[in-house]
């Protein structure tokens, strides 16, 4: 991302304190036409905190959002959210029983007449394959359904961003990649910024195209998924992105040194330091730090292999056959996988 | 607004003369008040909860029926039951001297007292504890009578150990209702010559002219409408109680060996028979012979109905706005429940004093129009709450997101009530106009004292014969009443008797 356009969201240190806690923490976020970004964070983080701001559903204690250009929250003034072109999709969908599918998605078209309306509804079901359920009324969908209309509902006003609440949390296993499929090239489609907030690191990596990690109502990093993963800025970084070992090191002239191997760290300074190590950095290998196997469990594609040196246990995966027996072995770093955390 | 008439009452009762009867009477009366009230809520208890039990637990010959019928005496105003028991019971009444006569035999009872004045306002009310009753066992998680008879008790124990302890917050607010019932009827017990603190208020005002007197009958009552309307606020509390969570099963309906089914058909149907068939067969048989007043009667069934749909549209209309605003005002919502509890007696002397000054201040206005407003505030005033309480449950259905979807979706706060907030709650603002239009046919005591000159309605038709003592002639208007309300009652039972939580 060298020149990239002025992102058509802007959040800017926003900050919203509620009595006895600080749910958004001067907060600075970007959101780009045509690009998803993941909000990842534990529940009660602000994520959704956010997304109502955003909207307007709340005021601003400080900071300012700009959207396209415009002012649309500062401190003592919220454009509601009804003026404001931003679609929310909430995780429970709240679409409205008294109205059918159809008539749920052309809510919002007030400026259109009948007809139009009616069509521009069908386009967009049409769009994530929901159109011969138009007449149904809501409660007669399946989750997954409803979550569709819900999204075409908050696409047919052709919002300059659209924001989703845990999309896929209520989804289970086979339907979750099916229904992502088609939601996301919907998505897509729909060429508006979009935010989706999740606390499946998976999944967020899986669907972003750029990536914010939150933390008690810091926002932490944010990046690309890839950036984030394998570089993360700090140990709660690290951990909203999946399970990670943290092994005391010692650096010294450009090495840092562990129980389980040295990993280079040219930049770093003397003294001790934290490696973070994925579990999948760490490998079973002929040669290397000597460490003693203490327990593995098959879990289908791989193997969880718990192993210990000078008094420190490691989580690694070992993937393929030679599944390692308790008893000494021998572990490499994988440098690319492998980072080096202050403290 | 609710809170005008209320603060008018404490005015009234102390500033101005005082007439000869207060002072004494007054605790003479709320004894009588106290022990009517004592009595009927026992009863009422008692045949409400085994109704409601019997008819959503068992199975047995017309238990579909009775589960929507039970309801129906709802329909028939409490004085109409006062008319028919009053004299077909009457010691010098056809059926006891025949009796006396014929068989030797003397019922053992006087209809004219305390206890004859509980039979009737029972069989009056015993619906609003059997309608509360048969909501919470309905409401009451499957699982925990499984589990009672999975601890080893039999299904008698599992009722008294598991079913009735979870219901006791239904059973509270059942029988506060129909005790706040039993405080604000006048028509049955001044029929009946029970002196309560409601028909002290109504005879200080009209026989002795004192509104201060009126208002001082009045103060007891209205705290015992506090009293009552905080227990039935401590019972809902218990929501807790029913399992909100829990997957909704059919409840396991016990079919009952043909004696034992025969016996709950026989209660079920005596209920409804002491309720409504026996008291309205009576005061019809009676009727045929005299040749109703049409023109005078129909002049006030019209004004019945009208007083009953601009009641209920001011009334529905005042309980949206309170509910929609609700979220702004829960102290507004808590005064409006206090005109519930307020005896409509109370509610009309209290408007008096603010009415005086209203007149004063406008002295162009005809007393009719003010007559008629008054009037229709009061109804407002004293049902706002029961309006209230369906149109909340109404509204309950869309959620915090519907309304903020909508919001996100481009609709204002108006555009959202009126097309999100309003049409989901379509059915529960019905409900709650049927409600009103039920209770304003009904209604007596204010709108005895309130009615502009010359303005009846059925219910003072009624009234009015029953003390001229030509009860054929008060059986018209009385099953006018009947007639009128029966429909919605049954439209509002069945509606009631088909839902079940869980069931789309």
């Amino acid at each position: 991302m060298t020149v990239s356009p002025p992102p058509i969201l802007d959040i800017r240190a926003v900050t919203r304190a509620y009595p006895g806690i600080v749910a958004l923490d001067a907060v600075s976020l970007g959101l780009h036409a045509g690009r998803i970004t993941c909000l990842l964070g534990p529940s009660g983080c602000g994520k959704s905190t956010l997304l109502r701001l955003l909207a307007g559903l709340e005021p601003v204690d400080a900071g300012e959002i700009e959207a396209a250009g415009q002012l649309i929250s500062v401190p003592g003034r919220t454009v509601p959210p009804e003026v404001r072109n931003i679609g929310l999709v909430f995780q429970d969908f709240a679409l409205f029983p008294h109205l059918t599918v159809a008539q749920n998605v052309a809510f919002g078209l007030d400026k259109l007449d009948r007809k139009a309306r009616r069509a521009r509804a069908l386009e967009l079901l049409e769009r994530f394959k929901l159109a011969h359920r138009a007449d149904a009324w809501p409660h007669t969908l399946s989750g997954g359904e409803q979550q569709r209309v819900a999204i075409a509902r908050a696409l047919a006003r052709e919002p300059a961003a659209l924001m989703l609440d845990e999309p896929f949390s209520g989804l289970d296993g086979d339907l979750k990649a099916e229904v992502r499929h088609v939601v996301l090239s919907g998505l897509r489609a729909a060429k508006a910024a979009i935010l989706i907030v999740t606390h499946d690191p998976e999944e967020a990596m899986l669907v972003a195209d750029d990536l914010a990690l939150m933390s008690a109502g810091r926002l932490l990093q944010a990046g690309s998924p890839e950036h984030c993963y394998l570089n993360p800025v700090s140990l709660a970084a690290a951990r909203l992105l999946g399970p990670a070992n943290l092994v005391p090191a010692e650096v010294r002239e450009g090495m840092a040194h562990s129980p389980f191997g040295d990993l280079p760290a040219p930049e770093a300074p003397g003294g001790t330091a934290t490696l973070m190590l994925r579990p999948e950095g760490l490998r079973i290998a002929g040669e290397g730090a000597p460490v003693a196997v203490t327990e593995v469990h098959f879990g289908g594609a791989f193997h969880e292999v718990t192993v210990e040196a000078e008094g420190v246990a490691v989580t690694l995966r070992h993937i393929g056959p030679d599944v390692p027996a308790p008893g000494p072995a021998h572990v490499v770093i994988d440098p690319t996988r492998a980072r080096l955390l202050a403290g | 607004m609710a809170a005008l008439p209320l603060a008018g009452v404490l005015w009234a009762a102390f500033s101005g003369e005082t007439a000869d009867i207060a002072g004494r009477d007054v605790l003479r009366y709320a004894a009588t008040s106290a022990w009517l009230a004592l009595l009927v809520g026992a009863i009422t208890a008692l045949l409400g909860s085994i109704a409601a039990w019997l008819v959503v637990m068992h199975r047995f010959p017309g238990r579909d029926v009775f589960a929507w019928a039970l309801a129906l005496p709802l329909a028939a105003p409490a004085f109409a039951l006062a008319y028919a028991y009053g004299d077909l019971f009457d010691v010098a009444g056809e059926l006891r001297i025949w009796m006396r006569a014929d068989l030797g035999f003397d019922m053992p009872f006087e209809m004219r007292t305390i206890s004859g004045a509980a039979f009737v306002l029972s069989c009056a009310f015993y619906p609003y504890v059997y309608l509360a009753m048969r909501a919470a066992f309905l409401n009451q998680s499957v699982t925990a009578l499984e589990a009672a008879r999975t601890l080893g008790c039999t299904q008698r124990s599992a009722f008294l150990r598991a079913a009735m302890p979870l219901a006791r917050p239904a059973l509270a607010a059942g029988v506060a209702l129909a005790v706040m019932e039993t405080l604000a009827d006048y028509g049955a017990v001044q029929f009946l010559a029970v002196q309560t603190l409601t028909t002290g208020v109504v005879r200080a005002w009209s026989v002795y002219g004192s509104t201060a007197s009126a208002a001082q009958f009045a103060l007891p009552l209205l705290g015992a409408a506090a009293l009552l309307l905080w227990i039935e606020r401590a019972g809902r509390k218990g929501r807790g109680y029913e399992s909100a969570n829990s997957k909704w099963r059919p409840l396991p309906v016990r079919p009952l060996p043909p004696a034992k089914a025969a016996l709950a058909s026989l209660f079920c149907f005596g209920l409804l028979f002491f309720g409504l068939l026996l008291p309205c067969g009576w005061l019809l048989w009676s009727s045929l012979d005299v040749t109703p007043q049409w023109p005078r009667l129909i002049d006030a069934a019209t004004h019945s109905v009208t007083l009953g749909v601009a009641g209920a549209v001011v009334t529905v209309t005042l309980a949206t706005a309170l509910a929609l605003g609700a979220a702004r005002l829960p102290l507004a919502a808590r005064v409006a429940s206090l005109g519930y509890a307020t005896p409509g007696a109370v509610m009309a002397i209290g408007l008096l004093a603010p009415a005086a000054f209203i007149w004063r201040l406008t002295p162009g206005t005809s007393g009719f129009a003010v007559g008629v407003g008054l009037l229709i505030y009061a109804y407002a005033a004293r049902l706002m709450a029961a309006a209230l309480e369906p149109i909340d449950a109404g509204l309950s259905k869309v959620t915090a997101r519907m309304a903020w979807a909508s919001r996100t979706l481009g609709k204002g706060p108006a555009a959202t009530a009126w097309k999100v907030q309003l049409p989901v709650a379509r059915g529960a603002l019905l409900t709650a106009g049927l409600v009103v239009f039920i209770d304003v046919l009904k209604e007596l005591p204010a709108t005895l004292i309130l009615r502009p000159f010359n303005f009846d309605t059925l219910a003072v038709i009624a009234s009015n014969y029953a003390l001229d003592e030509r009860l054929p002639q008060a059986g018209w208007p009385s099953l006018m009443i009947v007639g009128l309300a029966l429909p919605a009652v049954i439209w509002l039972t069945r509606k009631i008797a088909m839902s079940r939580p869980g069931a789309a």
